[in-house]
């Protein structure tokens, strides 16, 4: 077993455990194409947990547990088999006494083998058959089924024909506002009803609300307590039956407190939520009054069902739907929603930073690590990546088991390193969403997490199984679409690169990181219609963000617009002076024919950032060609020739960096140290235009027409614009070139 | 041999981080181990099999004199013998093998906690080797098998041993001991 393999097999094979059995086959072929060893032990492991924790495989081959005709009880009569559920199977059954169908639910009997815990089952049944209601799924009788070596307990139910909410949200998305109003009012109805009989649902979502027609069911409430695992006998807890669905718990319910009426008007609200936009809150998002994204009066309606303290939730899930709310008599400080915000995102994270004897991992970490992110999201304001790093960082020593922490630690450490190219950030990123992987394998966030990470490393299959884990786990995570956009652009799979980047766009309409980075590919593609709309997007989106305006200007200089390409500029100047805004500037009005002025703009920028080699050489090049400037332009090249050879000594292959120090070589009249740096320039990218177009520099510079013609060609072949090679100072005398004009013209042709 | 007010001492500041208190821990636990393990070794065939759990209990039952005793208490005990036990147990399989080469060698069940038979002496071995390549590649999945199959610690007592999430504890050794199980059956197939 080769290094990574353990990691690998270990990543599919829990994947594969979450997966219903009929998926697991087509997810083994597809996570393990070409590789029949990798899928033979995953499948051969997969069969040995058979009869443990779950039973993959096993329902897979050998179908369902009932086979149709089946008589249970002598008086149902098994239809068909209907589906698989949290506690066991689903059938339709005929009943052969009272006549009609019912839905009957088998319930494995490992669940309910500790202490009384079938004696609570049937409490359980016998309180839930009280209740009739019509958005209420009507329980009628328990049996035991005990022959032939086999043993469980079945539960008859009103049998419900439809699709329920959670399966809905997958496809459709969210509701219409109409829509949501009616079914939200319906499961309220039936909610109330439930805790008008005392009985508490406890597990609460989408999965759990069966949408027939136009009428909305809530059912398997109840049910939850008879296998709760906070139960003190010691035998159950060890059966691993947690059946409560942690992104739906509320924060007493993650204390491990006894559930409420609260808990499920808690988990009311974060089903309005994702009814109303169609997707989980996440990380990112805001639970402040103002900035949720919903309509003002779900927002209230949304937040009040989330309040931290269950005491200032409403009352019933009545009550919380028509959203009693007095403006300003109760509005709680800012500071009190965060913490509601973190609590409901750490819910929807399924963050299980507690146990039973632990320290609680509070509302305080979850709304650190929310501003933390806060900063990453902004992190082209001056140092909050290392702010961020650094919280994160006392976070996760504070609170080593909170895999939330690791995992956004993770992404500061990606971001830093982005930002800095410093490649041990890449180890310390990978260690910290490793860790948060091995804390918490059950939401999507750590998968998320490693597979950025991993994709930033070149190690593309694992990414891939990674992001594809993160996107099982929660389908409606932008962050994963955009993860895989990059993971696609790796492996050159242009198709699906841009239908995730747009699936991202689509979640998440209001991320600026995604038009950048959407952006940049079409300016890479030389779409630059594209690319223009999409960084004005951008810039829209974060108006107080230099970053898109800069790239904007870019492209309109490119396209040759160059009142356009400066009034973004400017623009972004306003919003923060940046060394390369300045140098832009120059090199525009060096564009211009402007000189003077672009060396006023140089010397701005250099007093921003004098370690920048290539302003000093572009200061370089404007003192060059005004008047009496030779000698300041050669102290100029000098300067960035010094800081181009630093910077080599740490990076000698940098191809880019080699050919731009062997025409400022050239510039300075060192001819031979000029032609040594551009042959290995060129050694190194052979097919880089650019280093083809700055070795035409360096041996135009060096009086050497042949090569700088030469050279030329091969740049416009290679696809450097024509239009920048006409534009370009060191190449004037080439340009006149009767062989040069010869180029031009067949190269326009060749265009058309 | 320590007596009960030095061996919850001891736990306590183990528990705390005191790594000198864990090598006296470890060198207290290892003697009383040995000794009932050999004690159970020794017994005649067909009453031989040992579960460990029993034997770690009854090593700390005998070192602590506790009945109840704090349950963080026990479970940190369990996790400085677990390691101890997988020692003594290779150990033994090895000089059981020593003499006896050859022969159809059985699938070790690998149950929630061990039942030990010498004559799965060549088992234990492999499974000692299987579970060392594991830990060298997940070491948390090594720490928390050898808890669970050599110490007998509960899903409750790993998690509180490693102060990690029950859930965590689940996953991880569902994966480990499927992992271990294909990797035992297969390196026991014949070549």
């Amino acid at each position: 077993m080769g290094t990574g393999k353990i990691a690998q097999l270990k990543s599919i094979f829990l994947h594969a455990q979450q997966l219903e059995a009929h998926q697991v086959r087509a997810y083994l072929d597809e996570v393990c194409v070409g590789e029949p060893e990798l899928r033979a032990r995953a499948e051969a492991m997969l069969k040995q947990s058979e009869g443990a924790e779950t039973e993959l495989l096993d329902a897979a081959e050998s179908g369902p547990l009932l086979a149709a005709g089946r008589t249970l009880a002598g008086r149902f009569r098994v239809v068909r088999f209907v589906g698989k559920g949290g506690m066991g199977e689903v059938y339709l059954a005929d009943d052969l006494e009272l006549g009609g169908q019912v839905a009957l639910k088998t319930v494995r009997s490992r669940l309910l083998t500790g202490g009384n815990a079938m004696g609570r089952f049937r409490r359980e049944v016998q309180l839930s058959r009280q209740v009739t209601h019509p958005n209420i799924c009507r329980v009628f009788d328990v049996g035991h089924e005990l022959r032939e070596g086999e043993d469980f307990l079945f539960l008859t139910m009103e049998f419900l024909e439809g699709e329920t909410l959670g399966a809905f949200l997958k496809t459709q998305g969210k509701f219409s506002l109409e829509l949501a109003e009616s079914l939200l009012r319906q499961m309220a109805s039936g909610l109330d009803a439930l805790h008008a009989q005392g009985i508490m649902h406890r597990d609460l979502k989408p999965a759990n609300v069966m949408l027939v027609g136009s009428r909305a069911v809530i059912m398997d409430f109840g049910l939850a307590r008879a296998f709760d695992a906070t139960n003190t006998d010691p035998e159950f807890t060890q059966t691993g039956a947690i059946l409560g669905t942690p992104a739906y718990m509320s924060p007493e319910q993650q204390l491990g407190e006894t559930a409420t009426a609260a808990s499920d008007i808690y988990a009311f609200g974060l089903i309005m939520y994702e009814m109303l936009l169609g997707r989980k809150p996440t990380l990112r998002d805001s639970f402040v009054p103002g900035e949720t994204g919903l309509a003002p009066e779900w927002e209230r309606r949304v937040l009040r069902c989330l309040a931290r303290d269950p005491a200032n939730r409403p009352a019933t899930a009545t009550e919380a739907m028509n959203a009693v709310f007095v403006e300003g008599a109760e509005k709680p400080a800012r500071r009190n929603y965060l913490a509601y915000a973190a609590i409901a995102v750490a819910a929807i994270a399924g963050v299980y930073g507690l146990s039973k004897l632990g320290q609680p991992a509070g509302s305080n970490v979850n709304e650190e690590i929310t501003q933390a992110r806060g900063l990453l999201f902004r992190y082209f304001k001056p140092n909050n990546i290392a702010d961020a790093v650094r919280k994160l960082e006392d976070i996760t020593r504070r609170q080593p088991d909170l895999a939330v922490g690791h995992a956004a630690l993770a992404d500061a450490y990606l971001v830093q390193y982005r930002d800095s190219k410093r490649v041990p950030l890449l180890d310390l990123a990978k260690d910290q969403a490793n860790r948060a992987v091995q804390l918490d394998a059950e939401t999507a966030a750590p998968h998320a997490a490693l597979g950025f990470v991993l994709v930033e490393r070149g190690e593309l299959d694992l990414a891939g199984t990674e992001l594809r884990r993160a996107l099982q786990l929660d389908a409606r995570n932008a962050e994963t679409q955009w993860g895989l956009a990059q993971l696609y652009k790796a492996q050159g799979r242009r198709t699906e690169m841009d239908a995730a980047i747009q699936k991202a766009i689509d979640l998440a309409p209001e991320d600026w990181r995604y038009r950048m980075w959407l952006g940049s590919e079409f300016r890479d593609r030389r779409n630059f219609d594209a690319a223009i709309e999409q960084y004005k997007a951008a810039a829209k989106l974060m108006p107080d963000n230099p970053m898109p305006l800069i790239s904007l200007g870019l492209v309109y200089f490119h396209q040759e617009k160059l009142a356009e390409a400066e009034s973004a500029w400017q623009e972004s100047l306003k919003i923060e002076e940046r060394a390369s805004t300045l140098s832009n500037l120059g090199m525009l009005r060096h564009r211009q024919g402007k000189y003077a002025d672009a060396s006023a703009f140089y010397e701005r920028s250099l007093k921003l950032n004098n370690a920048n080699y290539l302003m000093w050489a572009n200061l370089a090049a404007s003192q060059d060609v005004m008047a009496g400037g030779k000698t300041k332009a050669i102290e100029s090249y000098r300067r960035a020739i010094e800081l181009a050879e630093t910077r080599l000594a740490k990076t000698p292959n940098d191809s880019d960096l080699l050919s731009d120090l062997a025409s400022y070589q050239a510039a300075v009249g060192e001819k031979d140290r000029a032609i040594v740096e551009i042959r290995k320039a060129i050694a190194i990218s052979p097919e880089s235009p650019d280093v083809a177009r700055r070795a035409a520099e360096t041996y135009e510079i060096l009086h050497l027409r042949d090569d700088a013609l030469r050279w030329a060609t091969k740049a416009l072949d290679l696809g450097y614009s024509l239009t920048d090679l006409q534009a370009n100072a060191d190449l004037a005398g080439l340009r006149a070139d009767q062989r040069y004009k010869k180029l031009e013209a067949q190269f326009k042709e060749k265009r058309k | 041999m320590a007596d009960e007010a030095d061996i919850t001492g001891l736990l306590r500041r183990f528990q705390a981080g005191d790594e000198e208190a864990r090598s006296r821990l470890m060198e207290t636990v290892y003697g009383e181990l040995k000794q009932i393990a050999g004690r159970y070794m020794r017994r005649e065939r067909g009453d031989h099999t040992l579960q460990t759990t029993a034997l770690v209990n009854e090593a700390y039952m005998k070192l602590t004199h506790a009945r109840g005793g704090a349950w963080q208490d026990r479970a940190h005990f369990f996790a400085v013998a677990a390691r101890i036990m997988r020692q003594i147990l290779v150990d033994h399989a090895r000089q059981h093998v020593a003499g006896k080469r050859g022969g159809g060698v059985q699938m070790l069940p690998l149950n929630e906690a061990l039942v030990f038979a010498p004559e799965e002496s060549g088992q234990m071995i492999q499974l000692d080797e299987a579970l060392s390549r594991l830990a060298s590649e997940d070491e948390r999945v090594g720490q928390i098998v050898e808890l669970r199959f050599f110490g007998g610690l509960s899903v409750d007592e790993t998690a509180e041993v490693l102060k990690i999430a029950k859930r965590t504890v689940e996953r991880e050794w569902s994966f480990g001991r499927a992992w271990l199980r294909t990797e035992l059956g297969h390196s026991a197939a014949p070549q």
